[in-house]
């Protein structure tokens, strides 16, 4: 795989202190207003306020004032606002309903509304697979970037959670392979938008290496080895990361897969649990990179040069994605 | 660009269950696949014609084993049913040991199962099906995935109507890129009411049957469908022995950054995605011999996308164009997938299908669509046009094998 440059990153998201599995985490929402015209706002649904405040600010870290292209991936796709506007046609016996809330429901709109801010003709798309959302727009980036690499796009990864969600998780589970009402889950939401290229740049701050993602069917469930996550990623040698940003859940799901995975690191390198401060959302990934690039920039190189994310989604999803120095 | 083989191809709409039959339908040009809403159940039924599937969606899901313990939704039904045909057509070529992806677009997934379960959810009962999980977008890949016995690369694009064309796209790219041998790719969408009221707020919604690229247009006939492709690559295909229907020679994807829900004028976004197509087909423009549209009869679409044909091809040089709106209706996600089935048959038949119920110019445009169906016509090169909301623009070029 072609490795992939981030040049500049930015995040909305919670930090917390102490995990709940009833409740939602809200995001610690930043002032707007920084990239965004006041009198814009009120038209913007909040998965785009999202998208565009991180995109502009991840443009701003990596000094780059025109990206070639936008690709998201969004995880939750029963938004706040998709969620009000099936209510209102149903309250109002399908009357005439807000085309704005017809058209933010759509889950294409933020990718959209950022090209749109940014006068952006490029490479447009979205990418909605659950947890393979954020993976799949990283890869999409891979294969726009092969053929020419110093263009630099904005890829990122969309979440956005709301009461009705929590709702209808207790009332009809989470997702999961098998039916798991008991499944705990830490439910939050956020953001992250990355500016990459596939050569390195002045500004460059760490370079995504390997992606692989596996979804496992219920055959794979039991019979999936972790030599193949070390196969793909490391060409089958050992463990040669310094960090392991691993996205166990605190609750109970997807723990063996973990325990296959994690075994070969226990003992021998710092494994850090990053959902237990992000929370629990279907692109919980992009914060996991952002986090690894987090720690590469404040290391001292030797320290920490090569970060292994790990991130579930409930127990089918999996994906790891290596993060190194550029 | 190295060409990606079309091997196997399923497609269901309003005109039919096959591409045999939707070829059959769009030949006689008589039967329309526009009616009067019959299954969906809304208050719109007699005001707004569609393009609708006649069978129910209990009827329906006889047709699909489905051991799991969630009930399909109608779009993931629509789905498993084209891409069952396309395997079956491509000889199961994906269970023969190379690495497979499955890239399906959709616009709504399975609202017609939210939208049902909602009306519980919101008076405080909780629904017999659960429609949380079966409602999501990726719900419709989930299932085809594990249908397959599996998949090396999964995902879902959501880019409003252009997403099936961009899920082909992103099949191209990686079969290009060696990160896969196989890939299936299409998309699907069902009718439900949430499109209905989201198009009728716009007021993009004919009462009577659409009449694309016509100076009289007036809006879309919302429609319902799937379309879905087994794609390989060169070296897949002198292992499989396969026949290949076409060839994928290009591809272009641009935004029209012009507006969240319309697009510009000159169809700026349409022109971009259109030629970088061509140019990755390696083509010159003359050698383009057919256009499928996206054409949805509104007034804003069909002025820009009519202005952007004028304005990639030269005076005197515009190739055939069509919509096939008016044949069977939008069918969202489904429309650039549909679309690109209907080229294939249109090369291997040697087809230019008519745009139907047109019969005024458009003052705005220079040229006038195809009305009258060629057969033995030459039909090398086709293109295939989808836009979205959000100003996605895509354009695929179809080639002859």
């Amino acid at each position: 795989m072609q490795a992939l440059y981030i040049n500049g990153s930015s995040r909305i998201g919670a930090l917390l202190s102490a995990p709940s599995f009833s409740g939602l985490a809200v995001a610690d929402e930043p002032d707007y207003t920084e990239y965004l015209p006041k009198n814009s706002l009120r038209r913007l649904d909040r998965m785009s306020k999202f998208g565009l405040y991180t995109t502009y600010a991840a443009l701003a870290a990596a000094q780059c004032e025109q990206p070639a292209g936008i690709i998201m991936g969004v995880g939750q796709t029963v938004s706040q606002i998709l969620d009000e506007m099936v209510r209102k046609m149903i309250d109002q016996q399908e009357g005439l309903t807000n085309p704005t809330s017809f058209m933010n429901s759509l889950l294409g709109t933020a990718a959209g509304q950022i090209a749109l801010q940014l006068s952006c003709n490029g490479y447009t798309n979205t990418h909605t697979q659950r947890g393979f959302s954020v993976e799949a727009a990283l890869m999409d980036a891979v294969l726009q970037l092969a053929s020419c690499p110093e263009q630099e796009f904005v890829v990122g990864g969309l979440d956005v959670t709301h009461d009705s969600y929590v709702d209808l998780a207790k009332n009809y589970g989470h997702f999961a392979s098998r039916s798991a009402p008991q499944v705990e889950r830490q439910i939050a939401e956020g953001a992250v938008s990355m500016v990459v290229s596939g050569v390195p740049g002045a500004h460059s701050k760490a370079c995504i290496n390997g992606i692989y993602t596996i979804f496992l069917t219920d055959e794979a469930i039991n019979n999936w080895s972790a030599k193949e996550l070390k196969q793909a990623l490391f060409n089958g040698a050992g463990p040669c990361v310094d960090l392991v940003l691993s996205g166990r859940p605190l609750g109970n799901e997807a723990q063996s897969i973990y325990d296959r995975v994690l075994t070969e690191y226990e003992g021998n390198t710092p494994i850090s649990a990053f959902k237990e401060r992000t929370g629990e959302f279907p692109t919980a990934t992009a914060h996991g990179i952002y986090l690894a690039v987090e720690s590469l920039s404040t290391q001292a190189a030797g320290e920490v040069n090569s970060v292994l994310v790990i991130n579930n989604f409930g127990d089918r999803y999996l994906s790891a994605i290596l993060v190194t120095r550029p | 660009m190295e060409p990606i083989y079309i091997t196997g191809m399923g497609m269901n709409c309003s005109l039919g269950w096959t591409p045999e039959d939707i070829h059959q339908a769009l030949l006689s040009g008589v039967a329309s696949g526009i009616s009067d809403i019959e299954i969906l159940s809304t208050r719109h039924r007699g005001t707004f014609p569609v393009g609708e599937i006649k069978r129910e969606t209990e009827d329906l899901r006889s047709l699909v084993a489905n051991s799991g313990a969630l009930p399909l939704n109608r779009t993931t039904i629509l789905a498993t049913l084209a891409v069952e045909n396309a395997i079956e057509q491509a000889r199961y070529v994906h269970r023969t040991g190379g690495r497979l992806g499955l890239i399906s677009g959709t616009t709504v997934g399975g609202m017609d199962a939210s939208e049902d379960g909602y009306i519980d959810h919101v008076a405080g009962r909780v629904h017999p099906t659960n429609f949380f999980q079966v409602g999501d977008c990726a719900f419709c890949a989930e299932f085809l995935a594990d249908r397959l016995g599996g998949v090396n690369y999964l995902s879902t694009i959501s880019t409003a109507c252009s997403s099936s064309l961009n899920a082909i796209g992103n099949a191209v790219q990686m079969l290009r890129a060696g990160q896969l041998d196989v890939a299936i790719a299409g998309g699907a969408d069902a009718l439900c009411r949430f499109t209905i009221n989201g198009f009728n707020s716009f007021m993009l919604l004919d009462q009577e049957r659409c009449r694309p690229f016509d100076a009289s247009r007036s809006g879309i006939n919302l429609g319902e469908g799937a379309a879905y492709f087994v794609l390989e690559t060169a070296a897949s295909l002198r292992k499989s022995g396969n026949e290949p229907l076409a060839m994928i020679t290009g591809y272009g994807n641009h935004n029209d950054r012009y507006h969240p829900s319309s697009i510009s004028p000159v169809g700026d976004g349409i022109q971009l995605a259109m030629s970088s197509a061509i140019n990755e087909a390696g083509l010159k423009t003359q050698q383009i011999n057919y256009v499928l549209t996206h054409g949805t009869a509104t007034p804003n679409n069909d002025a820009s996308e009519g202005a952007a044909i004028e304005g990639v091809f030269s005076s005197g040089e515009t190739p055939a164009y069509i919509s096939l709106k008016s044949s069977f209706g939008h069918t969202l996600a489904a429309s650039g997938a549909l679309n690109t089935g209907v080229g294939i048959t249109s090369i291997l038949t040697g087809t230019k299908y008519a745009s139907y119920n047109w019969s005024q110019a458009m003052p705005e445009l220079s040229s006038v669509p195809l009305t009258n169906t060629a057969q033995d016509a030459l039909v090398n090169h086709v293109i295939i046009n989808a836009t979205g909301m959000g100003g996605y623009c895509s354009s695929m070029v179809l080639s002859k094998s």
